[in-house]
């Protein structure tokens, strides 16, 4: 149980792969600004994290390890990414269909989101059992929610003050997320996975 | 609209920033003095210095943005943020040191952000934890207090100015320097030595350190004053304190072998500092009434969290850019009706 929640606590606050392994630079810079948008790709991506990482594992687990080919990982995981993507679009577009064009939108770059790809590959690493697993992958699923509500909160707050203008955009995205993970530098230390 | 409404909100700040501002660095002149008393004149020449540093930065961004210099000199905000990086930075501290954290504040915390006014992140904090992170070394030399029976080998100003210019002591650095309180319980804890123990040391005082309880006790009067002059609100103080002082209080109660007391969470390191007058920057802080309190609350359980299970001793600047960049999100999701929107001025 400690365990658990060393991994629920730890993976939400400190180890913050999402944001401290840079992984999520892409759906920072690629998501549209604006809360709905950043509420819309969180809930789909936290799905396909919560999803593919214990699929993932499971593969690992039982068919790859036996079979003594752990090298093909990656491999699998990405296929296990892939499905789990269409399987996610297919069911959020049968229950909103209002949804579709921001899923048409947002789905192949979830699909590529290094994030998903990370956490599914850093589960296989760091977790004992399917449940460390899955609450890994909810753990990271609700850290990256919260990281992408907070960018796209500030993002939208920038759209409406006078940068300079040669820093508009991407360049005071980039800055801010540079001046978050120096923030995120006063919580190293905290929980060692 | 409402997003119009926190605006204005802002912008009234900053118009009469001018007067509100000078009340501030007013409220900081007991600390200050107190500061000096206790740790000799450091704190007086980096506040020299980061003045130089910060106004020279202003107005050479505030020129290259087409803006009126003197406009943007006259509001007191970049000597109040250079104020608050000499407070943060210990005594001893070589110039370029506080001006990087100065160049860091102005030109790419406050101008890249649109200026004053519009700064996602708090200038002083987004300065210090630049050397912090960068300079471990240079930023770490803190000095004992003046205090009866401490040996206090206190420097000199002249030679406290020679080593911010050339970074070079008179005498060895270990003759001079000395672990922080919050140092000397968070080393000790690692070497299995219990709270009680080093509460015996001469370093510590009757909730803190000795000298640094008593500069809290004037950053809290300042505060105060602050309160009353209706320059801060009392939201953000209160939510701090009860941040640091609930968790520090369970932890106190389950185990006191290892848990320092609230008292001297409270009274240590920035922890009142950023209570009265960091967290209490009226532009990175949230703007509604409830998103103060989640505010404040957040960065004191940060704080206490910091200290406890993270490498740095204190977490206060840490805690300050965490909840910094979530509070468009906080404003966005306590937003509330125009009626009550007015509570939002400060």
């Amino acid at each position: 149980m400690n365990e658990l929640l060393v991994i629920l606590l730890g993976t939400v606050l400190a180890n913050h792969y999402v944001q401290d392994r840079f992984l999520p630079l892409r759906p920072f810079a690629g998501a549209r600004a604006g809360m709905a948008s950043a509420l819309t790709v969180s809930v789909i991506t936290g799905l396909v994290i919560t999803l593919s990482t214990p699929a993932g594992y499971l593969i690992h687990d039982r068919l790859l390890v036996p079979l003594q080919v752990e090298y093909l990982r990656t491999l699998s995981v990405i296929v296990v990414i892939t499905l789990c993507v269409r399987i996610v679009d297919r069911v959020a577009r049968r229950l909103r269909p209002d949804l579709d064009e921001a899923l048409r939108c947002h789905s192949p770059l979830i699909a590529i989101n290094s994030a998903v790809l990370g956490v599914a590959l850093l589960a296989l690493q760091l977790a004992d059992s399917l449940t460390e697993a899955m609450l890994f992958a909810v753990a990271c699923a609700g850290g990256f929610a919260a990281m992408l509500t907070i960018f796209a909160a500030i993002r939208e707050h920038l759209a409406s003050v006078d940068v300079p203008t040669p820093f508009r955009g991407l360049p005071i995205a980039m800055m801010t997320a540079g001046i978050m993970s120096l923030a995120l530098f006063g919580l190293a230390g905290i929980v060692q996975l | 609209m409402n997003a119009i409404t926190l605006q204005a909100s802002r912008t009234h700040v900053k118009n009469t920033g001018g007067v509100a501002i000078l009340k501030v660095l007013a409220a900081l002149l007991p600390a200050t003095v107190a500061y000096v008393w206790f740790f000799g004149p450091g704190l007086l020449i980096n506040i020299a210095i980061a003045c130089v540093f910060c106004l020279l930065f202003e107005a050479a961004a505030t020129h290259l943005r087409g803006a009126r210099v003197d406009d943007a000199l006259s509001d007191y905000t970049a000597i109040l943020t250079a104020v608050l990086i000499a407070f943060a930075l210990p005594p001893l501290t070589p110039w370029w040191i506080t001006g990087t954290a100065c160049l860091f504040a102005i030109v790419v915390a406050k101008h890249l952000y649109g200026g004053a006014g519009s700064n996602v992140f708090n200038p002083a904090m987004v300065g210090y934890v630049v050397v912090l992170v960068a300079f471990p070394q240079d930023t770490s030399l803190w000095l004992p207090p003046r205090i009866g029976d401490i040996d206090y080998d206190g420097l000199s100003l002249i030679q406290t100015l020679s080593y911010t210019i050339t970074g070079n002591l008179p005498m060895p650095y270990d003759a001079v320097t000395r672990a922080t309180p919050l140092d000397t319980i968070q080393s000790g804890l690692k070497q299995m030595r219990t709270v009680d123990e080093m509460r015996a040391l001469p370093l510590m005082g009757d909730f803190g350190g000795r000298g640094w309880e008593w500069i809290g006790n004037f950053v809290a009067l300042g505060g105060l004053w602050l309160m009353s002059q209706r320059i801060i609100r009392w939201h953000i103080p209160i939510a701090v304190m009860a941040g640091v002082l609930i968790p520090a209080t369970i932890a106190f109660l389950v185990d006191p072998g290892t848990n320092a007391g609230p008292g001297f969470h409270l009274f240590s390191g920035a922890t009142l500092l950023c209570a009265f007058f960091i967290a209490t920057d009226p532009v990175s802080a949230a703007a509604t009434p409830t998103g103060r309190l989640v505010y404040g609350f957040g960065i004191g359980v940060l704080i206490f969290t910091i200290r406890k299970w993270g490498s740095y001793a204190d977490g206060v600047a840490f805690a300050v850019l965490l909840m910094n960049m979530a509070v468009p999100a906080i404003d966005a999701l306590t937003r509330v009706d125009n009626a009550d929107g007015r509570q939002v001025q400060v």
